[in-house]
């Protein structure tokens, strides 16, 4: 940092920002569960998404959702869905003391940043974990221009 | 619908770099009892069965799934969850027999069978007429 400050002071901010950080960590934990994120304004999983020159990538946690149990369409083609359920779980002759985990049907409806081939989509289920590759269609991706010298 | 705007990075990207030994998840956990045993299933995805750790000690059932970090190939673009391992732990007040616990690790779910001591679990008595 550029400006001088008084080292209490510089003290002080390291704190302030180790309790951000913190509290920022116990939103995150907060945020975990796989229907209760409010912020995203839908129910359904939590979403990690990513592109690079020749695909978009989709990732989702769904933990004890069987592949029959899930849905995945390419709409039009820039809109990515993903449906499912969980069945909920139950036990013969069995209390109940906790119930945290969630049972409801979902859906999540995603507009992708680029247009896709829908013939070229690829789903896989892995241990919970839900990841999709859509191929970009060609007019999508970058196309790479030769320059041409004198 | 949720749209993507490429150049708004969501303050999650910009989350802490390190996890690990420190930042940990409480995996979401249902907790049921028969007559025989205590069962938990706790979510816990993106982790194979070999790493995952469970121990029971003198009543503290303890989960530990260490998850591989994963990234997606090329620029993200949302961010909405993080990846990192599990970490909980319980307190069991049944008298639970410990060589008897047995895990399964599937489709990202941990299910863990507590089985009860014999001496603790209820016994039909039978009446004499």
């Amino acid at each position: 940092m550029a400006m001088q400050m008084l080292p209490g002071f510089s003290h002080f901010l390291r704190e302030m920002r180790r309790f951000q950080r913190d509290f920022s960590r116990l939103e995150d934990q907060l945020d975990r569960g796989l229907w209760s994120r409010a912020a995203v304004g839908t129910t359904g999983p939590l979403l990690n998404v990513s592109e690079d020159a020749e695909s978009v990538c989709a990732e989702a946690e769904l933990p004890g959702c069987k592949q029959d149990q899930i849905e995945v369409f390419v709409v039009g083609r820039n809109q990515l869905v993903i449906k499912g359920r969980r069945e909920a779980q139950t036990m013969e002759k069995a209390v109940c003391h906790r119930q945290e985990r969630g049972f409801t049907a979902f859906t999540r409806a995603l507009t992708l940043p680029a247009d896709v081939n829908p013939d070229q989509v690829e789903a896989k289920l892995e241990n919970g974990v839900l990841r999709i590759r859509l191929a970009k269609s060609p007019e999508a991706r970058p196309r790479k221009i030769a320059v041409k010298g004198e | 619908m949720t749209e993507i705007t490429k150049t708004e990075a969501s303050p999650l990207a910009n989350a802490e770099p390190t996890r690990g030994t420190e930042n940990y998840f409480s995996p979401l956990v249902d907790v049921f009892e028969t007559e025989h045993e205590l069962i938990f299933f706790a979510d816990m995805p993106g982790a194979t069965p070999d790493d995952i750790q469970l121990r029971y000690d003198r009543g503290e059932l303890v989960l530990h799934g260490k998850v591989k970090p994963r990234t997606l190939p090329g620029q993200p673009l949302l961010r909405e969850f993080e990846v990192g391992d599990f970490y909980r732990t319980f307190a069991v007040n049944e008298e639970v027999d410990p060589s008897q616990i047995e895990a399964e690790y599937k489709l990202g779910v941990l299910k863990v069978r507590l089985p009860k001591r014999e001496e603790v679990k209820p016994r039909r008595i039978a009446i004499k007429g």
